[in-house]
């Protein structure tokens, strides 16, 4: 079987031989209650685990508290074991984090990127995003942690109950943390010349079952005990000023005061912008090297909480902010490439148990998903079209393509009767289709198409 | 006045001829500036020099200057560096996405840069090394053009260069020149007006000492308001100004030699003799080459009677450069099925030897093995090649490819054609047998001519069709083939409607034929279930072509070896072109959407429209 999400609400099978709908389950009512989805389930022992990013009112009718859940079926019939919501329902532990928000305007708390799972811990591993709107002022004020947004989540697998939780971030800029979790068994040695926030009680060179890599937009590294949660270590990658602080001990954040939002239309200058630092392409990790290799971007916004998209400053920079406005976040940004910066695009490779960053590539065009190979090599595109493969100790670039449209898809790759092959696809981008957002580089201008291309050695 | 640089914004953004004739005296005085002044442009960092006439008739190996490459239109490149050694190493070095719907094109390739006709008459100069774009050009056209055109909009074969100008047509009825080094509009000139006069193109022109040669598909009344046979022409513009030279009528006029030949139909109901393909020249002669569509309706019982010619439908026509009068002409069918003779027409000097044994028709006056100026290769969709003398138009010999059933004889002293009566509607819902269809046999997919083997290559469909001449697409008829038939393909336009299949006898829909210029001998034969589109023979010993099951591959121009092949996932709907930049060989092919792959439903590709460079390691 072949198992997905569909725009309409369901879950549902194909046969993977004849390409017929084998089952399909409705997940939700797509104009009462909705829970969109952009990715696919994943399957944990026998289970299709499936995020959503559930949407919010006034902007989307079927919007509110309910749309937002991840969901467990058996992958053999499409019976619904379990779903788990992740704005806390009234009565459960969480609820009182909101303030005095009304339940029905608890929002948008999604879990967009499919989920990790530890099959020997039984945990699903899983990220979420922003509120709706951003700002907390708009809800239940800053001091209120409007759980379980911006999260790392264990779940079990058998129940959907939370296990634990860890809040990256308390979010007032669109900052999500749904992105692909890392599970790596590593000795944890952070060298404290390169790493930002480290547990003071970590013992050095000790193995732990970890979560690591980047979980959200604000491209921080975070690395947390799987079994437990607990705070391990913590280090930016592109410049980041929205976190002042983590305390290593019990891996409270501290946000930068003058970035909380405390007025409507104040403006505030944030790094990254909304589409990162790191979105939803994936970073990879090489179990040859113990490192994780990240596509992240050097991006700012001058960015204004705004409650009706519209605003009475009448300074340029006001007009242009509004320009980029976001309305299901009461925001609006204007997009630049990091003061101080040439290049969008980076790949960095970091170091699992060090923290250390190995070596770093720049580029003036933005980068995007990554994928390691026991041939030693780290495949990744940009969105100028270019497809490379570096050297995964060095970042040497050993081999580059022009496939004329951004290489918007994660590199895969499979053998077939013993000879390799490397596929990607390219497609539009976020970052260059929507004129608001556009980062930096001009000069770059690649076409649109979307394609599937395989390579292969002669 | 205004200054030239501002004179060319204004020009951009008017659709009105008469606005923008009125800067064509200073434009005229800025290119001779321009052309005149040793210095090269800079262009970031390269810079560019002028196109001029001796260039495009004896190109650089490393450039491919128009269509087909040079205008004898072999659609050949010299270069050698690709060659039947290596070829199998081939790999793609950069693909990039053309606009929607951009089909059968042909890049230029100038100096590094490759400038890329598209889709409603877009423009993209991309870097040919690296496939990053350098400029765009696209075009305002009127909402309304497809309303007046149909589909047509969307083909655009090809451009030219010259000077420093890119020439095209547009849809709605102008030739226009943008700056190679910005694609900045130079001049345009109203052609026709596509509501009033629907001359639409589906070709760019070619440049004959000076001149943009331009043809047309021309409409007809019936579907297309703006028809007649005032929209039927071949033009001739200055290349620099765009000032109209000379046209040409593909119908008589009332008075002109040939008026007689469409008996008692009304001059305004006499349409549809287009010359949709780009010509071939011949600078040592003087002479445009082209060839002309069928009639509309097609069957000739629809107009005035089997028994007449309706010039010039279904020719070769030989222009004089400077006037645009016709040297001679030679008529390959009388056509009632809708078998198109406008493709490219092979210019070639060769000894005249035809096999007997493997060649139909013979001029029985031939001096074996005497070198003619020749006109050679397949002319139209029925397949068959026909070589005439350059000169005259004489008839030298011809033979049939594809397995054929219109053409009963030719008769080889006069070149005189006899259609098979069998086949000759003779009246309304009459249905025929008849092989090709009007997909071809061949159609607008080029073959290519090699100077190395004095061989020209041929993609060619194994198809025929039970076709009806009927004014009338009702489908409730008597008789299950009939409405089988009218379920099928229907072309009001022609009075025809058809049941296409693949030729009995085969599975096979594509071929590469291998056929020699001097004797008509086939050399080799390539087969395939997927129907094969536009071929290039480079210097290197190989034929390149694609399929419409996505496939590019080489063949070995002696042996028809494939070689080497990639699948590019689209139907391989481009011209293929070979060029060089810092002495490195390249080859470059698009996919987009093709309506070729008639009876081969197992066939699926993908609709794309990428252009794909490829290069040695």
């Amino acid at each position: 079987m072949i198992i997905n999400s569909s725009d309409d609400g369901f879950v549902f099978a194909l046969n993977a031989q004849t390409g017929e709908t084998i089952w399909e389950t409705e997940v939700f009512d797509y104009k009462t209650n909705s829970g969109t989805h952009s990715s696919g389930p994943i399957i944990a022992d026998g289970r299709v685990i499936s995020g959503r990013s559930c949407r919010a009112k006034p902007t989307y009718p079927g919007g509110g508290p309910e749309a937002c859940f991840v969901a467990a079926h058996d992958a053999y019939t499409g019976e619904e074991l379990w779903r788990r919501h992740l704005i806390p329902t009234p009565g459960e532990a969480g609820f009182d984090t909101w303030g005095d928000v009304p339940y029905e305007m608890r929002q948008h708390v999604g879990s967009w990127m499919p989920a990790s799972y530890d099959p020997e811990l039984k945990l699903i591993i899983l990220g979420t995003s922003v509120t709706s709107p951003a700002p907390k002022l708009y809800l239940g004020g800053a001091e209120n942690k409007h759980l379980y947004h911006n999260s790392t989540l264990a779940l079990e697998v058998e129940t959907g109950e939370i296990r634990w939780y860890y809040q990256h971030l308390n979010d007032d800029w669109d900052l999500d943390h749904p992105f692909e979790r890392l599970l790596v068994d590593t000795a944890v040695t952070p060298d404290p010349d390169e790493v930002e926030w480290i547990n003071p009680n970590l013992k050095a060179g000790e193995v732990r079952k970890v979560v690591t890599g980047i979980p959200g937009k604000t491209g921080v590294v975070y690395t947390l005990d799987r079994e437990t949660g607990e705070f391990l270590w913590a280090t930016p990658t592109a410049f980041q000023n929205v976190i002042t602080d983590i305390d290593g001990a019990t891996g409270e954040v501290i946000e930068y005061e003058e970035l909380i939002f405390r007025e409507n239309e104040q403006i505030v200058f944030v790094c990254p912008h909304l589409l990162g630092g790191r979105d939803w392409e994936a970073g990879a990790y090489s179990p040859l090297t113990n490192n994780m290799y990240y596509g992240v971007r050097n991006t700012c916004a001058d960015m204004m909480a705004t409650s009706n998209l519209k605003t009475s400053n009448k300074t340029e920079l006001a007009n242009e902010i509004i320009d980029g406005a976001q309305p299901i976040y009461s925001l609006a940004a204007k997009a630049r490439i990091t003061p101080g910066e040439k290049n969008s695009g980076t790949v960095r490779a970091i170091n699992a148990e060090t923290g250390r960053t190995e070596w770093l590539y720049e580029q003036r065009a933005g980068t995007v998903s990554m994928a390691a190979t026991g041939g030693g090599l780290v495949f990744g595109g940009d969105i100028n079209g270019r497809f490379r493969a570096f050297d995964h100790e060095t970042g040497e670039v050993l081999w580059e393509i022009n496939l004329g449209a951004p290489v918007a898809g994660y590199p895969i790759t499979f053998a077939v009767d013993g000879k390799q092959y490397v596929a990607v696809n390219t497609g539009p981008w976020l970052v260059l289709v929507n004129p608001n957002s556009k980062i930096g580089p001009s000069e770059i201008k690649p076409s649109e198409g979307t394609n599937l291309f395989i390579f292969a050695l002669p | 006045m205004k200054s030239a640089k501002s004179t060319n914004s204004t020009i951009r953004h008017t659709i009105s001829g008469e606005f923008s004739k009125a800067f064509q005296g200073s434009l005229l005085v800025l290119l001779s500036l321009v052309l005149l002044s040793p210095a090269s442009y800079g262009q970031g960092s390269g810079s560019f020099t002028p196109v001029t006439d001796a260039m495009l008739q004896n190109p650089s190996p490393d450039d491919w200057l128009m269509w087909r490459r040079t205008l004898n239109s072999w659609g050949h490149s010299p270069l050698t560096e690709i060659n039947r050694d290596n070829v199998g190493k081939l790999r793609m070095v950069w693909t990039r996405d053309l606009a929607v719907r951009t089909d059968e094109i042909t890049p230029l390739a100038y100096d590094g840069v490759l400038y890329v006709p598209q889709a409603y008459d877009a423009i993209e100069a991309i870097d040919a090394v690296t496939g990053d774009l350098i400029w765009e050009y696209t075009r305002d056209l009127p909402e309304d053009v497809d309303q007046y055109i149909g589909p047509h909009g969307s083909n655009n074969r090809n451009l030219s260069i010259y000077g420093n100008l890119l020439i095209d047509s547009s849809a709605e009825g102008f030739i226009f020149a943008v700056d190679a080094r910005t694609g900045e509009m130079v001049w345009e000139t109203q052609v026709s007006d596509y509501k009033d006069n629907t001359g639409t193109h589906s070709s760019g022109p070619i440049i004959a000492d000076g001149r943009a040669i331009s043809g047309r598909s021309c409409k007809t009344t019936l579907g297309y308001p703006g028809g007649g046979p005032d929209a039927c022409f071949v033009a001739a513009h200055d290349a620099l100004t765009g000032e109209e030279l000379w046209r040409r009528q593909l119908i008589p006029k009332p008075g002109e030699p040939g008026y007689e030949t469409w008996g008692d139909v009304p001059y305004e109901l006499r349409q549809q003799v287009g010359s949709w393909t780009p010509s071939s020249y011949d600078p040592e002669l003087k002479l445009v080459i082209l060839g002309t569509t069928v009639t509309s309706p097609a069957p000739k019982i629809f107009l005035d009677g089997i028994d007449k010619d309706y010039l010039y439908h279904n020719s070769t026509l030989a222009l004089d450069v400077e006037t645009g009068e016709i040297r001679w002409y030679y008529q390959h069918l009388n056509d009632h099925w809708d078998m198109d003779h406008p493709f490219e027409r092979l210019l070639v000097d060769t000894a005249v030897t035809p096999d007997p044994d493997e060649v139909q028709w013979i001029n029985p006056n031939l001096k074996e093995g005497e070198v003619r100026k020749v006109v050679t290769g397949i002319p139209g969709k029925t397949g068959v090649v026909y070589t005439l003398d350059r000169e005259t138009g004489e008839f030298l010999w011809a033979t049939p490819t594809v397995f054929q059933n219109m053409i009963e004889s030719i008769d080889g002293a006069t070149g005189e054609v006899t259609e098979n009566p069998e086949v000759v509607f003779r009246e309304n819902d009459q249905i025929a047998f008849v092989c090709p269809t009007w997909i071809g046999g061949k159609n607008w997919e080029t073959g290519t001519y090699s100077p190395l083997t004095n061989t020209m290559y041929y993609p060619l469909r194994n198809t025929c069709a039970d076709m009806m001449a009927t004014a009338d697409f009702e489908t409730l008829r008597e008789g299950e083939l009939a409405r089988e038939i009218l379920s099928g393909q229907g072309m009001a336009l022609y009075s025809l409607a058809g049941r296409h299949r693949i030729a009995p006898g085969t599975d096979n829909l594509g071929t590469v034929r291998a056929v020699n210029a001097e004797t008509g001998r086939t050399e080799w034969l390539y087969e395939q279930r997927a129907g094969t589109t536009s071929l290039m023979s480079t210097g290197g010993g190989l034929v390149f072509g694609g399929d419409g099951n996505g496939r590019f591959r080489a063949h070995d121009h002696e042996t028809g070896e494939v070689l080497w092949e990639i699948n590019l996932g689209a139907s391989v709907a481009g011209f293929p072109v070979s060029f060089a930049v810092d002495g490195k060989q390249y080859v470059a092919v698009n996919t987009g959407p093709w309506l070729g792959n008639t009876g081969t439903p197992e066939i699926r590709p993908s609709v794309g429209a990428n252009l794909f460079v490829f290069a040695l390691p």
